[in-house]
């Protein structure tokens, strides 16, 4: 009753509640929130166990630096929950924080994009999170769907598209048609899996180990997905395992796309079998216009060019793939009101 | 389309031609570079980007092409960006659908005009409240008044002769008729007493409402025992209030039904008009009595609480 009427107080929001970054969409203001989805929680046992000490970009700042007493946690894994507690108080402080100060505790209408592979357990353990955080009612929605239209593909046509969101944990290709998903894949490789494979290069081939914020600096100075006609350098400093010490080397571009050859070729394999499953008519649809790419991974330099010479298919990025989910997640809040909501796959 | 328009994407297809030939390149060739559809390629050259599709798709395919023939990608995005000014992002409401829902949304007006008809019946019936009391209250006044006003005629009149102004002040159901009592004996002082008399049952008047005019009971209590002793007459007044000593008597007169609180029964004996009476049985709660003295002057038990409310 009372969140009802704090309801009309507090705006519609679209949130992207990814491995890596939470994005947050107003409706009628646009992204106002791009965090890292990470919280940094403090030992108090006099207050009763765990105090939240830093939510966000300034948590990201300590994951990998922080002394005993303080956690730094990525409640996010694979794009499904995996410290509830946490994720309901990230979730807590950013809709608090979207909101401002304000004398009435938010209660707002919440669509929460997950991946088209989460389970009904996971599903329901995301919808409860944002409930605890004080939304009103909330609304799920596939991430392929949200990407496909926040990058602003016909999806209502009666004509095939297809969308390749390459998330931080996640990695969903879906076939969309007259507002619905025709055929959709996940697989649980996105820009984390990036991220250890360059680790696991780094220390296989180096023997020396680097954190976890360092391989993701590498990946976006120097990754890339395709042999390009110009090498990249950079320089970077780890733990030398056999020395004790840390030590600075360099790697090149060419060397990080040999370690990232694994992960790329799960994600090829993935697009490939969509392709294979998607209804003729609807490929041919796909073989004409082409693949769009979106989300954190679309950025990877030249993996536009990679999948276009694994399928032979034109691939397009979308512009700013980041937050095309978010941002498709809230035109679908507003079609919701318009369409009702049989549409967009919604539950 | 506009004419800024058309020229943007003649200009945008002629710079993607030129760049294309320059880097020596056919138009087939370049589309099997792109994995494309030659039409896309003819379609971007000519400026009849509809057949691309969605922006998003035009978008792309001009990127790749500029990329694939060394032209510049952002002065390409430029072009585009004004030659399709008046293209919309697709419109994703044009899907067949049945009738729409009610949504929340909808509710928000006739719940405002619920509530709205709430307050105003809210408003009428406290307004109408409010007229009903002040009406009913003037008149209880005026009779009150007009009683005070009758005493005091009857008692102005008759104090002169001296004579009956105890029976006419007693008629008029004033309680303190005790304080006339001495005033009686004496012609002499029957004028001030009088007066003082009917001043005083003017305000007797005025603070009792039913002013029902009733024959005044006398009750007398001899004590045998030290005993606490409440009298109230039929307006809630008190008239007698403390302890009596063993040995003493004490007397009180007023409108019946007078309201009776002893606290030690056993040790008191009640007169009523002069006549002994008897606190019934079911009046006594221990040692201590409540009851009441009616018009005819019968001891009766009183149900109420400690203040004996109404009867």
């Amino acid at each position: 009753m009372f969140k009802r009427l704090r309801g009309y107080f507090s705006s519609d929001l679209s949130i992207d509640l990814g491995t890596a970054n939470t994005l947050i969409y107003v409706r009628d203001k646009g992204i106002v929130l791009n965090e890292p989805s990470v919280v940094a929680v403090q030992d108090e046992p006099t207050r009763g166990g765990k105090v939240i000490v830093a939510v966000g970009s300034e948590a990201k700042n300590m994951l990998g630096r922080t002394p005993g007493h303080i956690t730094a946690v990525r409640p996010m894994k694979d794009g499904v929950i995996a410290d509830f507690t946490y994720t309901e108080k990230m979730l807590q402080y950013f809709i608090n924080k979207v909101h401002g100060n304000r004398l009435l505790k938010p209660s707002p209408r919440v669509l929460v994009c997950v991946p088209f592979g989460s389970t009904q357990v996971e599903r329901r353990a995301i919808r409860e999170s944002a409930e605890g955080a004080g939304a009103r009612t909330v609304a799920i929605v596939s991430e392929p769907m949200a990407a496909a239209v926040g990058a602003g593909l016909p999806v209502h046509e009666a004509r095939g598209s297809m969308v390749l969101d390459i998330g931080g944990g996640t990695s969903e290709v879906a076939v969309l048609s007259l507002n619905g998903i025709v055929y959709a894949n996940s697989a649980r490789i996105g820009g984390d899996r990036f991220d250890e494979a360059i680790m696991n290069y780094v220390r296989r081939n180096y023997g020396i180990l680097i954190g976890e914020a360092t391989a993701e600096r590498i990946k976006i100075e120097i990754g890339s997905a395709y042999p390009g006609s110009q090498v990249r350098e950079l320089s970077v400093k780890g733990r030398n395992l056999s020395e004790g010490v840390p030590r600075s080397f360099t790697l090149n571009s060419n060397e990080i796309l040999e370690a990232l050859q694994e992960p790329l070729q799960a994600i090829v394999s993935a697009v490939k079998q969509a392709l294979e499953q998607t209804p003729p008519e609807l490929g041919a649809d796909v073989a004409e216009r082409g693949i769009v790419l979106t989300g954190g991974g679309a950025l990877l330099r030249d993996i536009d060019k990679l999948l276009t010479e694994e399928t032979g298919l034109p691939v397009v990025v979308a512009d700013d793939p980041l937050t095309c989910v978010a941002r498709g997640g809230g035109r679908i809040l507003e079609l919701m009101d318009e369409l009702g909501p049989g549409h967009f796959g919604l539950e | 389309m506009s004419e800024t328009g058309a020229s943007a994407r003649s200009a945008l297809g002629a710079r993607l031609r030129t760049a294309r030939e320059r880097a020596g390149l056919t138009l087939l060739q370049a589309a099997e570079r792109l994995h494309v559809d030659p039409r896309i390629i003819e379609a971007i050259e000519t400026g009849d980007l509809e057949t691309l599709g969605a922006a998003v798709y035009a978008r792309g395919h001009i990127r790749r092409y500029a990329e694939l023939v060394g032209e510049s990608v952002s002065e390409m995005h430029d072009l585009y960006a004004a030659s399709v000014e008046s293209i919309a992002p697709p419109d994703l409401t044009k899907v067949p659908h049945a009738a729409r829902r009610s949504t929340p949304g909808a509710l928000v007006v006739p719940g405002t005009v619920l509530l709205i008809g709430f307050a105003v019946v809210g408003t009428v019936w406290w307004v109408l409240n409010n007229v009903r009391e002040p009406a009913s209250a003037p008149q209880e006044a005026a009779s009150a008044a007009s009683t005070a006003d009758q005493s005091v005629a009857v008692t102005a009149d008759t104090a002169v002769p001296g004579s009956g102004a105890i029976s006419v002040v007693a008629d008029a159901g004033t309680a303190s008729a005790t304080d006339v009592a001495p005033a009686a004996t004496s012609a002499t002082t029957a004028e001030p007493a009088a007066a003082r008399t009917a001043s005083e049952s003017e305000g007797a008047a005025l603070a009792s409402r039913p002013a029902q005019p009733a024959r005044p009971v006398e009750l007398r209590f001899r004590f045998a025992e030290d005993c606490w002793i409440e009298v109230y007459d039929v307006n809630g007044r008190q008239l007698l209030f403390g302890l009596g000593m063993a040995g003493t008597s004490r007397t009180a007169r007023g409108a019946p039904p007078l309201r009776v609180v002893l606290g030690n029964a056993a040790g008191v004996t009640v007169e009523v008009d002069g006549t002994e009476a008897v606190i019934p049985r079911a009046a006594r709660r221990g040692r201590a009595a409540r009851f009441s003295v009616g018009e005819t002057g019968e001891l009766a038990e009183m149900r109420a609480g400690p203040m004996g409310a109404v009867n």
